[in-house]
């Protein structure tokens, strides 16, 4: 009986943090406590009413949305060229591509430090882009590469022998059949980009900032509870990118009855 | 749907083809010429070469030698795209994503040949007993129905060839039998040229004008259904195609079409049709005679001893051992009259000798 008690203490324990910060990010007090005194929106007011975390928020969801799809598409052509055209040492491109994915993050900061500067990129949005690249291909790969796999290359072949050209066959074949595969990519790339901490934290500067480090950077100044209210609406929106991804994966599972 | 086509002309000339895949050869030097409205069938067992033929005219795969021509021009190395060759799967490649009218309708609009897309989809439809189907989904259809959907498919575009590739293979006998009767009506109501790949004999044998046999890369014999059951060229034919009893000897006598045999192991001598080969005297050859066509009594020339039986309704087929070898023969069951014969009972066998099949021998080959 011993071990059901653990599970259900830590099923308990683990979205506790989340809760806190939520509950936190209501308090009426002007710095950040638990439990709260008192009930308020005002720092949820506050942060939305704040140039600066908005610029902050809008540069990070346009870096999420540009890495997300550049390594998507990247992604699906390594893919394309794994799977179906089963190039030589294509095995060995896949351990290559999946590598970020076991590098500590620490020296990736490091190298990426050393890179971009060579390249006059630190402290710039194209530099941040170029390393979310890096950051997020693993996590595009594995379900595109998956999708790919599972999709038939004789349905390829059946609108060939149809008369439909190379183009058509992409648009009208293979790209509904790998579809669930590419949302998931896209919306995966996309979270694994907007919630970044450890790398950019390297690379950020005076000039480009993200929302995440942004917030991590405000809790070493000072303790106002507009950081609770930044990590509430960052949760609600983490939440709400998993719960499309599990209604896409709840399609995909329709789709391929046959 | 009939095309002006001088007979001579064929529509689908396979011209020397090889196929070597990393130094393994696939398929090896073979020529056969089919013509318009055709049923042909490449009939062979997994790893003969049949598929790859079959890939190679419809586009997927580049000859390594030797050309591919339709209607006299060269299309060995012209995408799959861009031929006039319907495909249809094994496993059938319906699109999961589409229903059944768009899946039909997907070569017409490939082709960009819209006008009266919408009746001919239908007409199609109604050919192949589909009518009303038009939304379902493809998962939604029995896998008798999805045959027919593959095959409306690949023939509403009207196709000069249209290649099958072992489609049955996935269904249990009864459907397949019933859609063996059907494609070959589906053909003939079209006039459309079928090139069928299969590894089932009666599969060949009871749909197809000609088979071509195929083994480790070659075509060993490319003829009617009924002249590549009795007149098999080669050993491997008369064994593949049904069942067969093979008997090795040497010529003794040759004259005026005819060829007298020393058999092994047996003193009997037997005359056989030469057909077109002449064979020198002491020649090492093989005769083939069909289960069916052996005679079975008590004053035959091979004495021998019933193994086992076994009863099929209209005939029994007997496992015999004797001299020449274990022989089998097929006869009719006559109603009433008896049992059939037990084991270990001895008979004596023989043979018409105008159901015999020569088959000049290789030595050494068995």
């Amino acid at each position: 009986m011993i071990p059901r008690y653990i599970g259900i203490a830590v099923l308990l324990f683990l979205p506790m943090p989340i809760l806190i910060v939520v509950l936190s990010s209501f308090t009426s007090a002007g710095y950040l406590s638990f439990p709260i005194k008192g009930l308020s929106l005002r720092w949820y007011a506050e942060f939305l009413g704040s140039a600066d975390w908005l610029r902050v928020l809008g540069t990070s969801a346009l870096l999420a949305l540009i890495g997300a799809v550049v390594s998507t598409g990247a992604c699906f052509a390594a893919a394309w060229a794994v799977v179906r055209h089963k190039i030589r040492f294509g095995a060995t491109y896949e351990t290559i591509l999946l590598a970020p994915l076991i590098f500590p993050h620490a020296a990736i900061g490091v190298i990426m430090i050393v890179t971009l500067s060579s390249l006059g990129w630190l402290g710039t949005f194209s530099g941040l882009v170029l390393v979310h690249c890096i950051l997020t291909i693993p996590y595009a790969y594995r379900p595109v590469a998956a999708a790919l796999r599972k999709s038939d290359a004789a349905l390829e072949e059946a609108a060939a022998s149809l008369g439909a050209r190379p183009w058509r066959t992409f648009w009208m074949v293979t790209l509904p059949a790998v579809r669930p595969g590419l949302v998931t990519s896209l919306l995966f790339t996309f979270i694994i980009s907007f919630d970044e901490v450890t790398v950019t934290l390297f690379l950020v500067g005076p000039f480009v900032m993200t929302l995440p480090v942004q917030v991590f950077s405000e809790v070493l100044e000072s303790a106002s509870p507009i950081i609770a209210a930044v990590s509430a609406a960052l949760v609600l929106f983490t939440s709400a990118m998993v719960f499309i991804l599990d209604r896409v994966i709840g399609i995909q599972f329709f789709v391929e009855r046959d | 749907m009939a095309r002006d086509n001088t007979p001579a002309e064929p529509i689908l000339s396979i011209d020397h083809v090889t196929k070597r895949f990393d130094g393994a050869v696939a398929v090896n030097s073979v020529s056969i010429d089919i013509m318009q409205g055709e049923f042909v069938t490449l009939l062979g067992p997994s790893g003969c070469g049949k598929s790859t033929l079959l890939r190679m005219i419809a586009g997927f795969e580049t000859p390594t030698q030797g050309r591919i021509l339709m209607r006299g021009e060269d299309m060995s190395h012209r995408p799959a795209y861009d031929r006039e060759i319907g495909l249809v799967f094994q496993n059938l490649a319906l699109f999961p994503h589409m229903n059944v009218f768009d899946n039909v309708a997907f070569g017409l609009r490939a082709r960009g040949r819209t006008d009266g897309l919408q009746a001919k989809v239908q007409d199609m439809l109604a050919l192949v007993g589909l009518d009303g189907f038009d939304t379902r989904r493809t998962g939604q259809i029995s896998g008798g129905q999805r045959q027919r959907v593959a095959l409306a498919r690949s023939l509403v575009t009207q196709p000069d060839v249209l290649l099958l590739d072992e489609p049955l293979s996935a269904l249990d006998l009864k459907l397949r039998r019933q859609l063996q009767t059907e494609l070959k009506r589906i053909q003939q109501e079209t006039g459309i040229t079928f090139v069928f790949v299969t590894h089932d004999q009666e599969e060949a044998l009871s749909m197809s004008d000609r088979i071509a046999v195929m083994n480790a890369g070659r075509v060993e014999q490319f003829s009617s259904a009924v002249d590549t059951y009795h007149r098999p060229a080669t050993e491997f034919v008369a064994r593949f195609v049904g069942e067969t009893n093979l008997l090795r000897g040497q010529v003794q006598a040759a004259s005026g079409g005819r060829v007298t045999l020393k058999l092994d192991n047996v003193t009997a001598t037997v005359t056989a049709p030469a057909g077109d080969t002449s064979l020198g005297l002491g020649t090492d050859v093989a005769i083939s005679i069909r289960p069916e066509h052996m005679t079975l009594g008590t004053d035959q020339p091979i004495a021998a001893q019933v193994l086992s039986h076994s009863f099929s309704g209209a005939t029994i087929t007997y496992a015999l051992d004797s001299a020449a070898g274990r022989l089998l023969a097929q006869v009719p069951f006559q109603p009433g009259g008896g049992h059939p014969l037990p084991a270990k009972a001895p008979v004596s066998v023989g043979w018409t000798d105008t159901a015999v099949t020569l088959i000049p021998g290789k030595p050494g080959r068995s």
